[in-house]
């Protein structure tokens, strides 16, 4: 087992990140997401790989880990990246992936999930969508529409970002 | 050619360069004439940028320890796992279910054991013969007794 957390705590360290936005908060997550798979060994169906079972132990931590901090009212503590660069072409490049950034945060649950494990973690459909618990369409409307919000909230704030 | 949207679908893909060559030129023509396709792989690898802000190392080297650790503190005393383990559901039941069973047979075989006190027959002087064995010896004169003894 310990070598399975070797292999995966920053995969899943990722995910809670991504989902949480605190630094310490994924931490927890990580920690649990992992006691939460020891103990529940048992119900690991090798039909599906074990990847995807963890992922969906991991989604499913940081989803109450969403709610409880909802409940606790508490502000997103943001963790952006400090940036080093110096000039102006790069203050205003930094600026912008930090509007995607936090465009990123704005996008509901589902939506942002279905983003980070299909293009953050680099889940085929089929792999996301059995991490997600839905069907393979499903994920594919929930991608899109994460990617059609994210586009439109930056064009809403003055960033075009084209090809 | 692949339509729009399944290359729309395979743009994560094609990012990481996780596509078969013939798949990623498909991909490339579509992309040189696909407007729409550009943008959203210019904002996926926008967002592809975005960093994780990782602890330090330490945490990552300490973590199954810690974890393996609070499994042990949270693991059930000693007796309480040992009764789990020996006394299962299942096998308990089985284990009962064959005792009840067996204790109803042997009373059955005893209540339609053949003997002589279930037909009114009762020899004190029983001697380790079976009870016919015994009659089957006794003169005539002894089973008139008998008999009037008994009645």
């Amino acid at each position: 087992m310990e070598g399975l957390i070797i292999k995966y705590q920053k995969q899943v360290y990722s995910i809670a990140f991504r989902m949480l936005n605190n630094i310490e908060d994924a931490k927890d997550m990580v920690q649990e997401t992992f006691l939460r798979a020891i103990k529940g060994i048992k119900s690991f169906n090798k039909k599906a790989s074990f990847k995807t079972w963890l992922y969906r132990i991991a989604i499913n931590t940081s989803l109450n880990h969403l709610k409880e901090r909802r409940h606790k009212d508490i502000g997103l503590n943001e963790e952006i990246a400090e940036s080093k660069n110096d000039t102006l072409s790069e203050i205003i490049e930094d600026e912008r992936w930090k509007y995607i950034k936090s465009s990123l945060e704005r996008l509901p649950e589902r939506q942002r999930l279905a983003l980070i494990l299909r293009l953050y973690e680099g889940l085929s459909c089929k792999e996301a969508a059995e991490a997600m618990k839905c069907s393979e369409g499903a994920l594919k409307a929930h991608y899109h529409q994460a990617i059609r919000k994210i586009r439109g909230f930056l064009r809403k704030n003055g960033y075009e970002i084209k090809g | 050619m692949k339509l729009k949207d399944e290359i729309r679908d395979l743009l994560p893909e094609y990012l990481k360069e996780l596509l078969p060559k013939e798949l990623k030129k498909d991909i490339e023509l579509h992309l040189k004439e696909c407007k729409d396709c550009q943008d959203e792989l210019s904002l996926l690898s926008g967002l592809l940028k975005t960093r994780v802000s990782f602890p330090n190392e330490g945490f990552f080297n300490t973590l199954p320890q810690r974890i393996m650790a609070s499994l042990d503190e949270i693991k059930e005393p000693f007796f309480v796992r040992l009764w789990a383990k020996l006394f299962r559901p299942l096998p308990v039941a089985v284990a009962f279910a064959s005792l009840f069973l067996a204790i109803f047979l042997f009373f059955q075989y005893k209540e339609n054991e053949p003997s002589l006190v279930g037909n009114g027959l009762y020899l004190e002087d029983f001697t380790g013969y079976s009870y016919y064995h015994k009659l089957a010896f006794l003169e005539e004169k002894e089973l008139n007794s008998l008999y009037e003894a008994i009645n």
